[in-house]
């Protein structure tokens, strides 16, 4: 974990009114003392990629997703994989789907 | 005592809650490792969870029996994940070997709601793209268009004009509840003329049962109860004749959120942009999105929450003896209920809390006549309107009257309404003029 991480991030289904409407995000995860777990990844994601920050309720909620919101690490469930304890690696692609009415 | 039950009660819940290990391996074939976790306990790999998929819809759309060989079917596509998902699966079947082989001929529709929000310019261009893709038959046609125009199919030189009352509608109403409700009830309207307008007689559309549940909840609470299987059913018949109506059938109603979105995700379907009024608007301001919170937050631990209402919602089944639908939404109307029924009961607790104390000493009746003599202001129009506003009230149902109460002029509505109330009341008068005559 001493080098930094390139990973892809997607939003669809809605979500990507939040990132100004772009779906595919190419993301360097700087150096951490911590691991990256997707719980990390989440808030650094609020902070640094989200566009309208006013309305980060929309994708968060406590410190998960908001109920509705399905993530997938390369096409795999991450409640396979630990949820926001998953250790995230290189090239990952993460998607977050939304299956919220409207978006 | 209250505090010892509620340790004990934690206690209770921290047993119920084990965190235990998933199965990483597929439980049908299991040899693949599992890629898709469904109701927090049944794990698929890749390809079993897609042919999974692809078989319940195969056995909604076929049990049904209501799909003909040949039949033309309108396929509503509005570029949501579920709509994309449902074309790709219908173009999949049509691609089969023989005997697996969809046999009806769809008719793909996108109505283009551009003019309601601000969409990505290129949208509807995209959407062509995808439709050319498919190779199937295709209609885009423009919302209002399809509302106002009597010739949607062609374009229409008026449509600027139809794009403003179609706007005037909505900046009307400023209920967020209010405006999506009218929007599923115009949409539905637009639907259905089109329907008849490309001579389908089947149309699908791509709900899923995430969306149901949630529709099956809010319209409860709109009072819309009696309309229930109008709006959630599989098959839905406009009319008694089953050979000539327009039926409505919803081929994702058995497949959750979660499943449309891990088979858009494996087949890599792109979605589009299909924003309605409640699109990233907070969850407390409308009665839909209310609903939507409850669901969701409650399906989080308790995975089973949404197919429970779904198949609840389901055994509600339709009044047979429907005398009258309304004029807006088409749906049953409650008439000639008893002065027991929650009908008057809404009525009367609305007039008690407009009048206060002087409900008490003056009937129903006469309230309804000072009501209206209040309203009517001397040597200008708007009493012509306010008097058509009433009539046009009676007769709609429940819900919808909440919606043309919000607007302020009915200028806007589509013609073809205002012109069956004409009809209608004509034949009221009719009706009470030969009245003596019938024996």
């Amino acid at each position: 974990m001493d080098k930094v991480l390139n990973i892809t991030t997607e939003f669809t289904s809605g979500l990507q009114l939040l990132f100004g409407n772009v779906k595919k995000h190419k993301l360097v995860l700087p150096e951490a003392e911590k691991p990256w777990t997707l719980g990390l990844l989440l808030f650094w994601i609020k902070d640094n990629i989200l566009v309208d920050k006013d309305k980060w309720y929309l994708f968060l909620k406590g410190n998960t997703v908001r109920p509705g919101i399905i993530v997938a690490v390369n096409d795999q469930d991450w409640e396979l994989l630990g949820d926001l304890n998953y250790q995230i690696k290189n090239n990952d692609n993460i998607t977050f789907i939304s299956t919220l009415h409207g978006g | 005592m209250c505090s010892v039950n509620e340790e004990e009660g934690a206690e209770v819940f921290e047993v119920l809650k084990p965190i235990e290990p998933l199965e990483l391996k597929c439980r049908k074939c299991l040899i693949e490792d599992g890629n898709v976790v469904l109701q927090k306990k049944f794990v698929y790999c890749k390809t079993c969870f897609m042919s999974m998929v692809t078989h319940k819809f195969r056995a909604t759309v076929g049990k049904s029996k209501l799909v003909n060989r040949g039949e033309r079917v309108l396929v509503c596509v509005s570029g949501s994940q579920s709509s994309v998902s449902l074309l790709h699966m219908i173009w999949t079947g049509l691609q089969q070997s023989t005997y697996k082989r969809l046999t009806f001929d769809p008719v793909v529709l996108y109505i283009d709601e551009s003019v309601l929000y601000d969409y990505p310019q290129d949208q509807v261009n995209k959407i062509q793209e995808l439709f050319e893709k498919y190779g199937l038959t295709y209609r885009i046609v423009k919302f209002a268009a399809a509302i106002y125009s009597d010739n949607c199919l062609d374009e229409d030189t008026n449509i600027d004009q139809y794009n403003d009352k179609l706007q005037n509608i909505f900046s009307n109403l400023s209920d967020l509840t209010l405006k999506e409700d009218m929007l599923m009830k115009l949409r539905k309207r637009a639907i259905t003329k089109l329907a008849e307008l490309l001579k389908c007689t089947r149309i699908m559309t791509a709900e899923n049962e995430h969306k149901l549940s949630i529709r099956l909840l809010s319209n409860v609470a709109l009072g819309r109860g009696s309309q229930i299987s109008l709006d959630i059913g599989l098959a839905v018949n406009n009319k008694n004749n089953d050979k000539t109506s327009l039926v409505t059938i919803r081929p994702m109603r058995n497949l959750s959120a979660k499943e449309i979105a891990y088979y858009a995700l494996f087949n890599m379907l792109e979605d589009f942009m299909h924003s309605n009024f409640l699109t990233a608007t907070s969850e407390d301001e409308s009665i839909q999105k209310t609903t939507e919170r409850f669901v969701n937050d409650l399906q989080v631990d308790f995975p089973s929450t949404v197919s429970t209402i779904f198949r609840t919602g389901e055994k509600i089944s339709e009044k047979t003896s429907a005398i009258s639908y309304c004029l807006l939404c088409q749906g049953i109307m409650d008439v000639n209920m008893s002065p027991s029924s929650a009908m008057e009961a809404t009525k009367y607790s609305k007039y008690v809390s407009l009048m206060g104390v002087k409900a008490l000493k003056l009937s129903l009746n006469y309230l309804k006549n000072e009501n209206t003599n209040e309203k009517k202001c001397d040597g200008c129009k708007c009493k012509d309107k306010q008097d058509l506003k009433e009539e046009i009230i009676e007769s709609l149902c429940y819900a919808c009257t909440h919606i043309i109460q919000d607007l302020q002029s009915l200028d806007d509505l589509p013609e073809e309404i205002l012109n069956k109330h004409k009809e209608k009341l004509q034949f009221k008068k009719m009706e009470e003029q030969i009245k003596d005559f019938l024996l």
